[in-house]
């Protein structure tokens, strides 16, 4: 009864994503709610690592629902993501109804029935009895091919197999679509879906976010360190670091035994490992410039007219 | 974003919540949303599930349902402000010439149909209609001009003009045109054919080897049917461009016109004048200091161009026989002035025709160059292409027209 009534409002379910674990805006906490009142997917977009899989599970966790996962890739069919055959139970009933041991008629009408169907993440969804969360993550590295078959399981809520016809869903999940944008997805798609794009969080709340995921660190150091990736994403890296970058940040910073952010970027720079990913970036964030961000204006600012104001 | 005041007085008009919802999902769809009734009924839906104490978190709601793109997610608070709350709207910027984009043929006609209703309602004699500019009829002439909101209109319209407009005068604003140019390229090249075979689900035809070693898994007995396809390959795309002192005026357009065919094509881009750089991994990035990047990358290259060798760098360091091959198009955005021998010219084309790749050259001149390197070199050139404002750029899909 606390469930339905902690449910009944955008703030409620905020909370109880809190209580697992996920601290949410109110715009997100507000999109989960119409999803599940609406019964919606819902389309996540965003940069990788600031949290769309995460939304996913702690969704889960704070329903009280079995999370199912479909993870995309180019050349993802349907009997990876939906259902197939089992034929080696097929040929094995066979076998025994040639040799006696079965009845012919009932093979004839059971050879093609759901006891003989292997269930993959988007059945096993729609045929779960109870409400489950389906994550599909990264439905823009999928084909458009499967792009277009999802368009029936999304609005209706059923799968078409032909040789048994039309499965409906037993319960209706909630289905979590995320995207880097890597490639536009179909107008069809989109319109099916409640779209949220999900930025990078703000100073305060990845503050928070840090803090509730890494207690054990001290609190100087979470803030100085989420400022300092807060001022590294406005640099123009190849890869700009994400909130689960920020997160290992610290816990390295932690584990080397740092209560605040040494001085000395020197000291810094072999942890830096976790937040550039690319060659290219570690040969741009060189030691000056990562004294430049900790402490003085940033680089344009201190030079030509706002210098000679000051 | 500025408040409109034709809309203001509409929302006056509309009483009924509903009428009200109607009226701002037509004020998205101006703003270019794709929202149909099915959306609208949903907005509907999730006011009424929303507890009354959390009203104003509707925006966020609507916001979800309405919007399908990064773009339109960001613009959307703008709108929601604009139209519901247009007095707390604070300044307000009026831009000239047509800001919204083409309406579609039933988008117009309601717009019509509500225009007239709206001037049969609510024109009380002697209330003089404010006219702006010279088009003081909506009824006559263009509905397209006419019909909508009023907006500042100047003498001249500078959309039409776009086309025709040289490079050279373009503001940075405008760059967004050149993708659909490129795009329409791309629906031009043909995928070529291969003789290598990929596996495909259920297309093409039955593949016996890969078909027997499957029915392993199921005793022998052969129960699914591999079946392979010839494999396409689309033709790779290469720019190259000069980006030396004849063709300061051009370059920056031209490095511009390059990045849409990296972020359409996948192509690769190097820019040169006495020597040659590949930009590519720098055009990827959407960053807003590419031109900054691109000139430190060719910063100290000295005056002069020296095409036929930097052409022949590029050959040896950055194109080899996989990246340069049959079919695939050899782009030159250059004026021809060469300081290299002319003869040296023909000789590294050549070297590219031999790959079996399509030579164009794309020049910022009305007609193709005339150097003496470039007449030499003419008979290796496919295609020469005059690319000095928008409308040539058009005839972008002819190029492949001679290969």
């Amino acid at each position: 009864m606390s469930t339905a009534i902690d449910l009944a409002s955008p703030q409620g379910l905020r909370e109880r994503l809190f209580t697992a674990g996920y601290i949410a805006d109110e715009d997100l906490a507000s999109l989960v709610w119409m999803g599940l009142s609406l019964e919606r997917p819902l389309l996540l977009e965003g940069e990788a690592g600031v949290g769309k899989t995460a939304i996913a599970s702690a969704c889960a966790r704070a329903l009280g629902r079995p999370l199912l996962r479909l993870q995309c890739y180019e050349g993802l069919d349907l009997s990876q993501a939906v259902y197939e055959w089992n034929y080696s139970r097929q040929l094995l009933e066979i076998r025994m109804t040639e040799v006696g041991q079965g009845d012919r008629t009932a093979l004839r009408d059971n050879l093609f029935s759901e006891a003989f169907l292997l269930e993959r993440p988007l059945l096993q969804a729609i045929r779960c009895p109870e409400p489950c969360v389906l994550l599909i993550d990264e439905i823009d590295r999928a084909d458009e091919a499967f792009e277009a078959f999802l368009l029936e399981m999304l609005s209706e809520y059923q799968i078409s197999v032909p040789e048994i016809g039309t499965l409906r869903a037993v319960s209706k999940p909630l289905v979590i679509l995320t995207s880097n944008g890597t490639r536009d997805l179909s107008d069809a798609l989109r319109r099916r879906c409640l779209f949220h794009f999900v930025d990078f969080p703000t100073l305060a709340r990845e503050t928070q976010i840090v803090r509730t995921l890494v207690p054990e660190a001290a609190s100087r150091l979470v803030e100085e360190c989420v400022a300092f990736v807060q001022r590294l994403r406005k640099e123009d890296l190849d890869k700009t670091p994400g909130v689960a970058e920020t997160l290992d940040w610290v816990r390295v910073l932690f584990k080397l035994g740092h209560s605040e952010l040494p001085i000395d970027p020197q000291l810094l720079m072999p942890s830096l490992a976790t937040l550039l990913k690319t060659r290219n970036d570690r040969w741009q964030v060189t030691s000056e410039r990562v004294g430049k961000l900790m402490d003085g204006p940033r680089m344009g600012q201190d030079a030509g007219v706002a210098a000679a104001l000051k | 974003m500025g408040a409109d005041p034709h809309k203001q007085t509409k929302v006056a008009a509309a009483t009924d919540p509903r009428e009200q919802l109607g009226e701002f999902a037509h004020y998205l769809r101006q703003h270019g949303f794709a929202l149909g009734y099915a959306e609208v009924e949903l907005m509907v839906q999730a006011a009424a599930a929303l507890p009354l104490a959390q009203w104003p978190r509707t925006q966020a709601l609507w916001r979800a349902i309405a919007s399908g793109s990064q773009t339109q997610w960001r613009k959307y608070p703008d709108l929601h402000q604009a139209f519901w709350f247009p007095h707390q709207v604070k300044g307000s910027t009026r831009t000239s010439g047509l800001t919204q984009r083409a309406r579609t043929l039933p988008e117009l006609v309601q717009q019509m149909h509500q225009d007239m209703a709206q001037q049969a309602g609510n024109t009380a004699p002697g209330q003089a209609q404010p006219t702006v500019g010279l088009a003081d009829d909506t009824a006559a002439g263009d509905l397209e001009e006419g019909s909508g909101p009023q907006r500042a209109q100047g003498g001249a319209s500078s959309t039409a003009a776009l086309d025709q407009r040289d490079f050279a005068e373009w503001m940075p604003g405008d760059m967004d045109r050149f993708e659909p140019m490129v795009e329409a390229l791309k629906k031009r090249l043909r995928a070529q054919l291969l003789r290598r075979l990929q596996p495909t689900g259920d297309r093409g035809t039955v593949h016996l080897r890969r078909s027997l070693r499957g029915a392993l898994a199921s005793g022998g007995e052969v129960v699914k049917l591999a079946r392979v396809q010839r494999q396409r390959r689309q033709p790779r795309v290469v720019v190259l461009v000069d980006v030396s002192r004849s063709m300061e005026v051009h370059a920056q357009f031209y490095l511009r016109l390059s990045r849409a065919f990296v972020e359409v094509m996948d192509a690769r881009a190097l820019v040169f004048h006495t020597s040659v750089a590949d930009v590519t991994p720098l055009m990827k990035r959407r960053s807003a200091r590419v031109q900054e990047k691109v000139n430190a990358v060719t910063f100290g290259f000295g005056g002069g161009t020296r095409i036929a060798s930097c052409l022949h760098e590029a050959l040896r360091l950055h194109l080899d026989r996989r990246s340069l091959q049959r079919g695939d198009l050899f782009m030159v955005f250059s004026d021809g002035y060469d300081t290299d021998p002319p003869d040296d010219l023909e000789a590294v084309l050549a070297q590219v025709r031999a790959r079996g790749a399509r030579v164009c050259w794309l020049h910022p001149t009305v007609q193709a160059p005339q150097s003496e390197a470039m007449l030499r070199a003419a008979k290796q050139v496919n295609r020469f292409l005059p690319a000095h404002n928008l409308a040539s750029l058009a005839r972008l899909p002819d190029v492949l027209r001679s290969a």
